[in-house]
């Protein structure tokens, strides 16, 4: 497709695209002292690092691939509006759907890229401490970096439909911006705390003290049903933002049991993780489609100019 | 080659396709003048597809590409024989003139051989053969807009659309802009482009379009545009006599415009009738000037 060769060059070189992955880097300078802290105190050491890393390509993703993904997608039409090279593009033999499409295509690749130098870095990390890459590290990571894509890509799709809205790419940034902060860190520490106000509720805590003072057993009964409100209330109220469906299937990746007592943390296999998740990983899916279907059907109706 | 018929196009509260007729023979140099505002790329944008008229026809190479609706297929069939050159377009700026021209190549299907080729000739043309590894963002506007010329013309197309091509250019440019137009026209090729601007057209056009608030005021050629104007606003004529005259002739307006001095604005010459007129009076002519309208008058006389 014509148009995705275009814009997979493009997106590779622009200023965005190498910020993001010097941000990305970073991130990885921190997981190096943090993922030995984490070693330390464990003697299942394949499923700790498996699991850092994994949180550390999510965070990579969620702090600035995902930032990085919605403004390349909120900039992409009135980007190519406002410089002409839409009308250059459309003067051709090509029409309005090959266009977007191919467009959409080639900003995925740089995600990609993006990824695989984060996975990159994960697996330098792993050689590091000498811990075998073996075929179970390969493929949680590379699961857990297909979910990142799926939803990476719903943001672009959302990225793009918010281009064919706003003319301006200056506003589009802007809304994105704020609709980043709105969604990312918002919206969800609201919903969490309804989640948590929920608990409280069923276990008849009024003060801090009171959960302090219920005995162990009670206690872990009392965490464990915040983490299931908690990702029921995202299934509920904030199923349109990718990153914390996301969030709540790595989770499940970390499953904590407490007997007699004793907290017990077993690592399940990412794949594992997904099964358990069929709604959320639909859903990754699902509003992408939607998405991409009303950017389409928007940009063949819009009036370019 | 382009027919456009009634078209309408109206934004939100503005009409800025208001009924608009044109005719583009083949082998013309049409310029499609008008203010700024007037609608001229808006035609030329529903022209290719990119903006949504409400109502009429385009017919463009044969081909009915509009009709109250755009027939997609069509569309991209007459694209394949046009070549457009926008307005003040940035191109991509990490591409060099020889990669835009390839991949533009590329959106006609053309073999990697013939968009070599192609492009090697065309960055010829336009000069931009010594630049052409040179990142696009690093050209000037002058090569920017040669280059804009050159991804227009990579599919040869028989027709082709240039919306304000001068403009920012320096005389020096606008002169070789003039030229490459020429040579392209003189292939049998059609050229159809807009301007503000009286002075790019004026040269080398043989038929003009003046567009007005979404219609067309006049379609013809200059000197045909000239005579027309002349014959619906008048002759002027500016006398000065040696004392005061009555002048009442029919289909004459007078106006005083000094001592014994008068502007005669007529239909038809009346020189003569004047003459006797003011023989009978006792009167001498001192002076006596017709006064032709420059195209800039006519054209500014029109879109007023």
């Amino acid at each position: 497709m014509w148009s995705f060769k275009l814009e997979a060059k493009n997106s590779l070189r622009t200023k965005k695209f190498w910020l993001t992955i010097v941000l990305i880097s970073l991130v990885y300078v921190i997981a190096f002292r943090e993922i030995k802290d984490n070693l330390k105190a464990t003697t299942n050491l394949q499923g700790v690092l498996t699991f850092s890393l994994i949180g550390y390509i999510l965070a990579s993703a969620f702090l600035f691939i995902g930032l990085y993904v919605l403004i390349l997608g909120a900039t992409s039409i009135n980007g190519d509006l406002e410089n002409g090279t839409v009308q250059i593009s459309l003067s051709k033999p090509v029409n309005r759907i090959q266009y977007l499409i191919g467009k959409f295509l080639g900003q995925f690749v740089s995600i990609i890229v993006a990824l695989l130098f984060a996975t990159l870095l994960s697996l330098v990390i792993t050689r590091y401490y000498s811990i075998s890459i073996t075929v179970k590290i390969i493929s949680d990571l590379t699961i857990a970096n297909a979910l990142t894509l799926l939803s990476m890509l719903q943001l672009l799709a959302l990225g793009l439909l918010i281009s064919t809205f706003i003319r301006s790419q200056n506003t589009a940034i802007s809304v994105v911006l704020i609709l980043f902060l709105v969604t990312g860190l918002v919206a969800p520490q609201i919903v969490d705390s309804m989640a948590k106000d929920r608990a409280r509720e069923e276990f008849h805590i009024k003060t801090p003290e009171d959960a302090m003072k219920m005995p162990v057993e009670e206690r872990n009964k009392y965490h464990q049903r915040q983490i299931e409100l908690q990702k029921e209330y995202h299934l509920r109220y904030l199923f349109y933002i990718p990153q914390v469906l996301l969030e709540d299937i790595v989770i499940d990746m970390q499953r904590t049991t407490f007997i007699k007592g004793k907290i017990r943390t077993e690592y399940i296999r990412a794949w594992d993780a997904i099964k358990n998740n069929p709604l959320r990983v639909s859903l990754l899916v699902g509003l992408t489609l939607v998405y991409l279907i009303m950017a389409v059907f928007r940009f063949v109706r819009m009036d370019l100019r | 080659m382009l027919r456009i018929e009634n078209l309408i196009k109206i934004y939100k509260d503005i009409r800025a396709l208001d009924g608009l007729n044109l005719e583009v023979k083949e082998g013309q140099i049409y310029g499609f003048l008008g203010p700024n505002g007037a609608g001229k790329t808006t035609t030329i944008l529903s022209i290719l597809g990119m903006i949504f008229p409400q109502k009429g026809r385009i017919e463009v190479l044969g081909e009915e590409v509009f009709n109250g609706k755009f027939d997609e297929e069509k569309l991209i069939k007459v694209k394949y024989m046009i070549g457009y050159m926008p307005e003040d377009a940035t191109l991509w700026d990490f591409l060099t003139p020889m990669q835009t021209l390839d991949i533009i190549g590329e959106a006609f299907k053309m073999s990697k051989a013939e968009r070599q080729k192609r492009s090697e000739e065309l960055l010829k043309l336009v000069g931009l053969w010594d630049v052409k590894d040179k990142k696009v963002g690093k050209l000037s506007k002058g090569m920017r807009q040669r280059l804009l010329l050159a991804q227009a013309l990579i599919n040869d197309p028989e027709l082709l659309i240039l919306d304000e091509p001068m403009s920012g250019l320096d005389p020096k440019g606008i002169a070789e802009f003039k030229e490459l137009i020429r040579q392209f026209n003189k292939e049998g090729k059609t050229v159809f482009f807009s301007s503000h601007i009286l002075a790019h057209v004026e040269e080398i056009c043989d038929t003009v379009g003046v567009i007005v608030k979404g219609k067309l005021r006049a379609q013809d050629s200059l000197d045909n545009i000239k005579k027309e104007f002349l014959r619906r606003a008048g002759h002027t004529i500016l006398i000065e006599t040696n004392k005061p005259i009555h002048i009442d002739l029919e289909g004459v307006k007078v106006e005083v415009i000094g001592t014994n001095k008068y502007r005669i604005i007529t239909s038809k010459d009346v020189r003569e009738e004047l003459h006797d007129l003011i023989a009978v009076q006792n009167a001498k002519i001192l002076t006596m000037q017709i006064k032709e309208p420059s195209l800039e008058e006519i054209f500014l006389k029109m879109i007023e």
